[in-house]
């Protein structure tokens, strides 16, 4: 009985094989036929910008702490006004595995998996990205969000208490009830 | 018998005396109960309402109820609970409350990584935040160089003015307002007057105070590369740990010693070590003043030796095995060496190690009787933390000093001569007083004293009960180790040498003979005869601007070694990282190592000085001897060498003992109508500490301090090396008839504190 | 001058034959693609034909390399083996009545099966000159795998012999008035699974399982030598396909179209059988394999072998 089974499902097998003949290939022929990458594609991390135009990165190293390769490396630095900023921010793409725990874990969203995909090089230096080629200029998949508004540090064009959610500074000198 | 309580159905050892909280953090139960308003130095306080538990009374009479585990003493067989509905609820509902007014700082905010707050947020389970309204907000001061404050993010556990004016003893920083605007800091913007303000970013368990230095040159904690180090800026020893990454040096925090300092560290400890960033610092090897290819200076350098008219100049400021090597290294070359740079420091080296077994720190902490000489705070500010805890332990306190130092207004100032001290100390021993009380500790600032005062202090110890201490302090960390081989007149000799021009060439190892050194007024005069000097250092000084040769050293947190503190207690530090440079254009280099994400990185460490020595030796071809000899010697000083996460191992009394026959060295004597000179120390001062710019900038203007009813603007003074114009600065409370100098001062006069000096007072037009 | 005219006859058939072979690898390749929905070689020439010249070129251009542990004499000749015992059967296959070289001989399916133990030797040397572990285990599987199969094959075949009285292939067509595929159903089906199994060929390629052995007796192999081996797979894959046709499918009986087309699009349909079953079927362990060639396939020949003679016995005494 068991082997009348085996060759029905043998004959199965055979079959279904069979039946793709006139189907056609379901592979494309990259790279004559472009890709349609789904929305949320992993390609390589860029740094965005936020909508002000400034550079949203601010140094947290949170994604070069949970990158599973560590191939985020960067230098933080204070630009006058002491808003941090990556001094030098480098990502080595010959390392990057495009798990996308970087950008999950950057609490500015200014790191992000975009589309890029296809690039490649002769030399594994030439993986290793400094700051000038990962920083885009452009919001990314996030047009809206500014961390600074929301953070309660001040900066140039913000004193304490104007972030969104804040009441105006208090007077720690008042000993009124 | 083991006395134990209950925590969640497990036994929690205690001692007595204990709170519950302290017993289960020792026990490693932290996780358990978090806290926030509880430290291990400032004890307890009831705060924050945080570390909730939950007690059932052994009657059948109350019914279980929550309570505060760090107001709780420890007893027998507490029965206590964590795992409990209502505990849980308080826990995470405070933390929430805590959380109202947080700020969304943690990416931006330096304490993230190592920030209590966010440990116990996410140890109590608060994670998404419910309340929507604004957030209260505060302006920041600016608190100096060294402290940054961010008032946003604070939750009012006082552990701030709890250090700062309860442990610290400092005035200029508290607690303001009222309701929940209560804000931490200085009645105006200023930087904070305390030596011991950067603990303040140590207790503080959330990001309000930060580092500023460190912020300049962040790095998340998890990326440090740390490693147990010894604060090389002065006698105490105190245990560091420094921070780097990238190769370059950080940040130093303290690390627990039980003895020494089991949490705090002073700000020249911790802000000194910028001296090894310094953009002076020489890291290349130089050669009349050019730089130059290591094996040419190194050739050149062992020519000079070959001639055999070298002198060798060791320094208490560099480490035990250093030392050696340079003494070993004279010895192969029968060349006259000296570890110290003049005969009085000789002579008082000679005294300090000649005295009984000083006490610890936490000796002195639990002190009932303490009696202070000259500016100890200045010298070593650690020190005057510890004397400042047993005040607040109720001790008896009495300051004999030519100024009103800080520790003088805390206790029972005399002032007094410098030169009068050797007197008053062998007055002690009749001191009724000092007979009665339990533990009485003599701490003194060892170069005010000079020999003849610490020769009468362990005169006058011998005749105090036996449970009386003293100890002397100086800004040098390891005067035992690099004297105890050169203390017998050696220093003389080697200036007897060049002075006949037997020898025209000097080899020092970290040592200013022709800057602000003791006694480097005497080396002055003596330059005609020196054709050339070699120096082997890791800060850029007056020497080193003027030597021949150059040999660029490794700092010590580059380095492994070994210091001998005051008490003589041999501590090792380890090496915590490499000094290097990232390279940003990999092709180009080939001779380079990669770093973390695949970019490379430049060696740029300068050696050991025992490199130096024995790529010397070895063009010499004496090495095989040189390390015969230098083993020989260590073994000698240091037959166990001490791990550097150990308390360390002090130094033998068999081996101190041979100083006690050291002659009395006598005091020049002084005429009541003299101007008599004493030493000015600042907290931060120090030679590495003096290449710390953060630090220096807080440095108080150079001068000389007189009492407050000399009116005249500067003042010359006039010592058998030199003449020195200074600013008069007056001070309210100084004993009339002494004027107070920074070392560099003395140097350049080439007098010593307790001398007489003739001085013209410029009268004020 | 006949000796001549021989000569270039059978270089003629080694370079059709050797022709063949090499298209079957890309036919194989564009088959599979066809079978599971990729394109498969495409890219060199129409249909990508140019691919299965370019992988000629290559393996003939490549250094012919002998390792430093090989025993280099056998490691040289194994290849050669291979090749030649596949080439020779050849000779005895007749593509239509008197197109052949041999057909007429009488002792040709012996000759065959003597053939086919030539390869074992073949593919056992290979592996074991190779002097590496994955070369000499493959082997070792290789001589077992054809040991076990070859007589199953061989009891399918004394059927065939059984019905139609002779041992030259062009008797047996001769002799079939209707396809034996009728009369031997069990003894097709034996034949098909050994001569799969003879072959080495998917889903029955232990000898070579690149993802236990690397690739079996020829991991050390490269260039022409492995090309040798590689031919040796195609050619009998054809071989077996084209005995197939003569024996179980009337050779080159069929209406209309001459004989040697017959002959042809019988075979070339069995071939693409064995592309249909390695597109289709995952390759079994070892002790399966071994289960089915002496617990099924050798007592179902047997059976098999029985009941012709019988039926034979029983005809000819009725
Ligand atoms: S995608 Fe993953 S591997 Fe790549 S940089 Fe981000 S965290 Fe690292
Ligand atoms: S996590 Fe985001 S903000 Fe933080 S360092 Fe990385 S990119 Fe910058
Ligand atoms: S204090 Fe702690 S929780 Fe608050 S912002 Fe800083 S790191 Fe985050
Ligand atoms: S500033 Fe820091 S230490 Fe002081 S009360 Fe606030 S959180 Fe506590
Ligand atoms: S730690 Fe107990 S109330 Fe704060």
């Amino acid at each position: 009985m068991s082997a009348y089974r085996s060759f029905v499902q043998l004959g199965l097998g055979l079959w279904t094989t069979l039946r793709q003949i006139g189907r056609g290939a379901s592979t494309i022929s990259y790279p004559e036929e472009a890709l349609k990458l789904p929305p949320r594609w992993r390609g390589r991390p860029a740094l965005t910008r936020d909508p002000d135009g400034d550079e949203r990165c601010v140094a947290c190293q949170l994604c070069s702490a949970v990158c599973p390769t560590r191939c985020i490396e960067l230098q933080a630095g204070e630009r006058e006004d002491e808003r941090r900023y990556p001094v030098s921010f480098r990502i080595n793409f010959s390392r990057c595995i495009y798990c996308g725990f970087c950008e999950e874990a950057c609490p500015t969203l200014a790191i992000q998996l975009l589309d890029e995909f296809a690039f490649s090089t002769e030399h594994h230096q030439d993986f290793i990205y400094e700051k000038e080629a990962l920083l885009i200029d452009g919001t990314g998949k996030h047009p809206h969000y500014n961390f600074y508004r929301h953070a309660g540090v001040a900066l140039h064009d913000k004193d304490k208490g104007q972030g969104s959610n804040e009441s105006p500074p208090v007077n720690g000198r008042s000993n009124l009830p | 018998m083991k006395r134990v309580f209950y925590l969640d159905g497990q036994t929690v050892p205690f001692t007595s005396g204990q709170n519950v909280l302290e017993a289960a953090i020792a026990a490693g139960m932290a996780r358990q109960i978090p806290y926030f308003c509880y430290h291990p130095a400032l004890g307890s306080l009831g705060a924050c309402r945080q570390c909730a538990v939950k007690i059932y009374p052994h009657d059948d009479k109350h019914p279980p109820r929550v309570t505060m585990a760090c107001l709780l003493p420890a007893s027998d067989n507490l029965q206590l609970a964590t795992v409990d509905k209502e505990v849980h609820t308080e826990h995470r509902e405070i933390i929430e409350l805590l959380m109202l007014n947080h700020p969304l700082d943690c990416p931006v905010c330096d304490e993230g990584g190592q920030c209590h707050l966010q440990d116990m947020t996410v140890q109590t389970g608060h994670a998404v935040r419910r309340y929507s309204g604004p957030k209260r907000t505060y302006h920041d001061q600016d608190l100096g160089p060294l402290v940054y404050q961010e008032m946003n993010r604070c939750i009012t556990c006082y552990r701030c003015v709890r250090f700062y004016q309860d442990t610290a003893q400092g005035d200029d920083f508290g607690v303001f307002g009222s309701r929940d605007r209560v804000y931490f800091g200085r009645l105006e913007d200023g930087p904070l007057e305390s030596p011991f303000s950067g603990n303040l970013v140590e207790v503080c368990p959330t990001g309000v105070f930060t580092d500023k230095v460190f912020r300049h040159d962040y790095a998340r904690v998890w990326d440090l590369q740390q490693g147990p180090s010894v604060c090389p800026h002065c006698a105490v020893g105190c245990n560091t740990m420094p921070g780097a990454r990238l190769g370059t040096l950080r940040r130093v925090r303290a690390r627990h010693h039980p003895e020494i300092n089991p949490h705090f560290l002073c700000d020249r400890g911790r802000y000194g070590f910028r001296y090894v960033t310094a953009a002076e610092r020489p890291v290349q090897a130089r050669l009349h003043g050019a730089r130059s290819r290591q094996d040419v200076v190194l050739r050149q350098v062992a020519m000079r030796l070959q001639e055999g008219r070298s002198g060798f100049l060791g320094s208490p400021r560099e480490d035990v095995q250093s030392n050696l090597a340079l003494f070993a290294l004279a010895d192969c070359l029968h060349a006259p060496f000296a570890a110290l740079s003049s005969p009085w420091m000789e002579a008082l080296a000679q005294q300090c190690m000649a005295l009984p077994q000083a006490p610890t720190l936490s000796d002195v902490e639990t002190a009932d009787h303490l009696i202070v000489m000259g500016d100890l705070g200045g010298v070593a500010p650690m020190a005057e933390l510890a004397v400042r805890q047993a005040l607040r332990n109720g001790a008896q306190l009495t300051v004999l000093a030519s100024q009103p130092t800080p520790l003088a207004e805390a206790g029972d100032y005399r002032p007094t001569r410098p030169s009068a001290l050797p007197d008053l100390i062998t007055g002690l021993a009749e001191d009724v007083c000092l007979q009665g009380s339990r533990r009485p500790v003599i701490l003194a600032a060892a170069e005010t004293l000079g020999p003849a005062g610490v020769h009468a202090l362990r005169k006058t110890l011998a005749r105090l009960p036996a449970n009386a201490r003293a100890g002397v302090f100086q800004n040098s960390p390891n005067l035992f180790g690099a004297a105890y081989f050169a203390v017998d007149g050696h220093t003389a000799r080697l200036q007897h040498a060049l002075r006949q021009r037997q020898i025209d060439h000097l080899l020092c190892l970290a040592a200013d003979p022709l800057g602000s050194d003791w006694g480097a007024g005497t080396w002055r005069s003596l330059v005609p005869g020196l054709q050339g000097a070699t120096v082997l250092d890791m800060v850029d000084t007056d020497t080193v601007r003027a030597a021949e040769a150059v040999l660029p050293t490794a700092a010590f947190p580059e380095r492994d070694g070994f210091f001998i503190n005051y008490e003589g207690r041999i501590q090792a530090f380890a090496q915590v990282y490499r000094r290097e440079a990232p390279v940003l254009h990999p092709q180009e280099n080939v001779n380079s190592f990669p770093a973390a994400a695949g970019g490379q990185m430049h060696p740029l460490g300068p050696p050991t000085p025992q490199y130096w020595l024995g790529r010397l030796a070895e063009l010499l071809d004496i090495v095989k001897p040189w390390q015969e000899r230098l083993a020989f010697y260590q073994h000698f000083l240091c037959p166990i060498s001490p791990h550097p996460d150990s308390p360390g191992v002090l130094l033998d009394d068999a081996l101190r003992a041979r100083f006690e026959i050291a002659a009395a060295p006598a005091a020049a004597p002084v005429g009541t109508e003299d101007w008599e000179l004493d030493l000015f120390h600042w907290y931060g001062g120090e030679t590495l500490a003096d290449a710390a710019a953060e630090l220096q900038s807080l440095a108080p203007a150079r001068g000389l301090r007189v009492s407050a009813d000399i009116s005249a603007p500067f003042a010359t003074l006039s010592g058998p090396c030199g003449r020195l114009r200074l600013p008069v600065i007056p001070i309210v409370g100084m004993v009339a008839g002494v004027v107070a100098l920074d070392q560099e001062g003395f140097a350049e006069l080439g007098l010593y504190p307790g001398e007489a000096v003739q001085i013209q007072w410029e009268v004020a037009s | 001058m006949t000796l001549f005219l021989m000569a270039l006859g059978m270089l003629l058939t080694t370079v059709v034959l050797l022709g063949i072979a090499g298209f079957l690898v890309f036919a194989e390749r564009r088959v599979l693609g066809l079978l599971q929905n990729r394109h498969g070689p495409n890219r060199l020439g129409p249909f990508g034909i140019g691919q299965a010249l370019a992988d000629a070129l290559k393996l003939m251009s490549k250094e012919n390399f002998v390792p430093a542990f090989a025993d280099s004499v056998l490691y040289r000749a194994a290849p050669v083996l291979v090749a030649f015992s596949a080439l020779a059967s050849f000779a005895v296959v007749p593509l239509d009545r008197g197109f052949s070289w041999a057909g007429n001989w009488d002792i040709g399916l012996l000759f065959i099966l003597a053939m086919s133990s030539l390869n074992a030797y073949g593919v056992f040397l290979g592996g074991w000159a190779s002097g590496s572990k994955f070369a000499l285990l493959g082997a070792v599987r290789a001589v077992a795998q054809l040991v076990s199969y070859e007589l199953p094959l061989g009891l399918a075949l004394l059927a065939v012999v059984l019905l139609s009285g002779s041992l030259s292939l062009n008797g047996i067509v001769q002799a079939q008035w209707v396809p034996y595929i009728v009369l031997q159903p069990v003894g097709f089906v034996i034949f098909l699974i050994a001569g799969v199994a003879e072959t080495h060929r998917l889903p029955f390629d232990l000898p070579e399982a690149e993802s236990e052995l690397v690739a079996g007796f020829n991991t050390e192999y490269g260039g022409m030598r492995f090309g040798y081996f590689f031919l040796g797979e195609y050619l009998g894959l054809t071989l077996i396909a084209v005995l197939t046709a003569a024996l179980y499918l009337g050779g080159w009986h069929g209406p209309w179209l001459p004989g040697w087309i017959w002959m042809l699009i019988k075979t070339f349909a069995v071939i693409f059988g064995f592309f249909w079953l390695r597109a289709s079927l995952p390759r079994p362990r070892y002790d399966q394999l071994m289960l089915l060639g002496w617990k099924v396939l050798l007592p179902l020949s047997l059976f098999n072998l029985l009941c012709t003679a019988s039926t034979a016995a029983l005809w000819r005494l009725g």
